[in-house]
């Protein structure tokens, strides 16, 4: 008797529930979003979607009690490079890139310092800014150091000194992206471009594509028109080239493609100020 | 005490006339020396015999402008003795960038203190029949040179393409200032690494 009156529990409460169009329309939407979520999560997991950080390093050299070089002008090289550093951070930040600095201040970093801040942010570039009087236009330096050989054994355990070993295909790849960009600079806005090797710190130990950018007088051989590396024309020039070698890198390496023209070095009034 | 006899009272005598003697000469040979040292050091690099004929050399000028390394032919007279060889050769160079002129300008005055050569041998000891040169630079020179990348880059890589153009043996160059290691040429350059002389990545400036 009891049997009989209760109700037949799963059927009754299954036909109750589909019975009821408000209840079964919030548990699918609930299930959609679910669903939805937890593909999200696992999508950003597995691959970075084309608008993902992209993130450079700039490590304006020296600073605190390390002055660098010392310009004809007076002018400090550890100023000069913080002030084309800054100019460039904002420059990159207004086309969608993740900068970080190895400085913001007058700070004195160790070498070692700046390499763990450069290597923890697994930047797809590294520039190492400096400043110089002796020569003439934009001294772009790649690490002296020989590829590393990817078939040798025991790859896991990277030496500190020679770190960069590993990615110095990309970063000459890198010094030619910033050298197209310069040689594209022509009639008055020209800079010369020196390509070179050499051992320098932290460039050595950094995991990224790094490239060494010394900023010289940008017009040495006139000494009339002689610009030192911290002139506003010389900051401006080099910083906006710079970006725009950036935007090219970013472009080559994602595949997405170049929407923003307006550092086009090719655009530049061949007659005048950019 | 017994007293002594006469015969052993000239032996006394004449062994301490004789500790004398020696003592003195031991001194006199002692200076000599030092003196025969002294200016053996003065005349050792610097100045060849007028006597030995002139040879040719390439000089490898760097140039800042351009961030080059041109060969400059030469003539000069050298040394016999292979340090004294690598040291007439790198003045030489030194004094090409002290020139009012120079594409490379460095006006620290004299430059290389002293050079010694080692062999280098392989993991298993046996020579290799290449030497290193080990380059002593006056702290002076140092502490006047031009900061920059590629100005102190490119002193070092003219010194060592110089030493390979005239003495292929040297295959490894490593620069100590004042006897010691420092850390960078003038806040730039690393120091610590051994350079090639050979194969030395130096590219033209790019055409235009
Ligand atoms: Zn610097």
């Amino acid at each position: 008797m009891h049997s009989t009156n209760l109700p037949p529990y799963p059927t009754g409460a299954a036909r109750n529930f589909f019975r009821r169009p408000f209840v079964f329309f919030c548990w699918s939407y609930v299930l959609l979003l679910a669903f939805l979520f937890s593909s999200q999560i696992l999508h950003t997991q597995t691959r970075p979607s084309p608008a993902a950080a992209f993130v450079v390093v700039l490590d304006p050299a020296h600073g605190g009690a390390d002055s660098g070089a010392h310009l004809s002008d007076g002018a400090t090289e550890k100023d000069v490079t913080l002030a084309l550093a800054n100019r460039l951070r904002n420059l990159l930040e207004e086309r969608g890139f993740t900068v970080i600095m190895t400085r913001n201040s007058d700070a004195d970093l160790s070498d070692t310092q700046r390499a763990a801040l450069a290597n923890r942010a697994h930047a797809q570039a590294c520039l190492l800014l400096h400043a110089t009087s002796s020569g003439s236009g934009i001294h772009l330096f790649n690490s002296s150091l020989a590829p590393a050989d990817a078939t040798a054994p025991h790859r896991s355990f990277t030496p500190w000194e020679t770190a960069q070993a590993g990615s110095i295909t990309r970063s000459i790849a890198l010094a030619a992206e910033i050298n197209a960009a310069f040689s594209a600079l022509t009639g008055r806005n020209a800079i010369p471009v020196t390509l070179g090797r050499t051992y320098l710190r932290p460039m050595d130990s950094l995991t990224c594509a790094a490239v060494a950018v010394e900023v010289a007088p940008l017009n040495a051989k006139d000494p009339h028109d002689r610009k030192e590396a911290d002139s506003p024309d010389s900051i401006d020039r080099v910083a906006r080239t710079l970006a725009w070698s950036l935007q090219q890198w970013r472009s080559h390496s994602t595949g997405a493609p170049q929407m923003d023209d307006s550092l086009n070095p090719a655009h530049a009034d061949a007659g005048g100020k950019r | 005490m017994q007293t002594m006899s006469l015969w052993q009272r000239i032996l006394l005598w004449s062994l301490l006339a004789g500790s004398l003697v020696m003592a003195a000469s031991l001194l006199y040979m002692r200076e000599r020396a030092e003196r025969r040292l002294a200016d053996a050091a003065d005349a050792y690099p610097i100045s060849a015999p007028n006597d030995a004929p002139a040879e040719p050399v390439t000089l490898e000028i760097a140039s800042d402008a351009d961030g080059s390394i041109t060969p400059l032919q030469a003539t000069m007279t050298l040394p016999a003795e292979s340090h004294a060889r690598v040291r007439a050769l790198l003045e030489r160079l030194m004094d090409e960038y002290g020139q009012p002129q120079s594409p490379h300008p460095l006006h620290g005055g004299a430059a290389v203190d002293e050079v010694f050569l080692l062999d280098i041998s392989d993991e298993r000891g046996h020579s290799t029949g290449t030497q290193m040169a080990v380059v002593n630079l006056h702290g002076g020179f140092v502490d006047a040179h031009p900061s920059g990348i590629a100005v102190e880059s490119l002193t070092l890589l003219s010194i060592a393409a110089t030493l390979h153009d005239n003495m292929p043996g040297i295959a490894q160059v490593r620069f100590l200032v004042d006897g010691q290691q420092r850390d960078t040429l003038a806040g730039h350059a690393d120091l610590t690494h051994v350079y090639l002389t050979s194969g030395m990545p130096v590219t033209p400036p790019a055409s235009k």
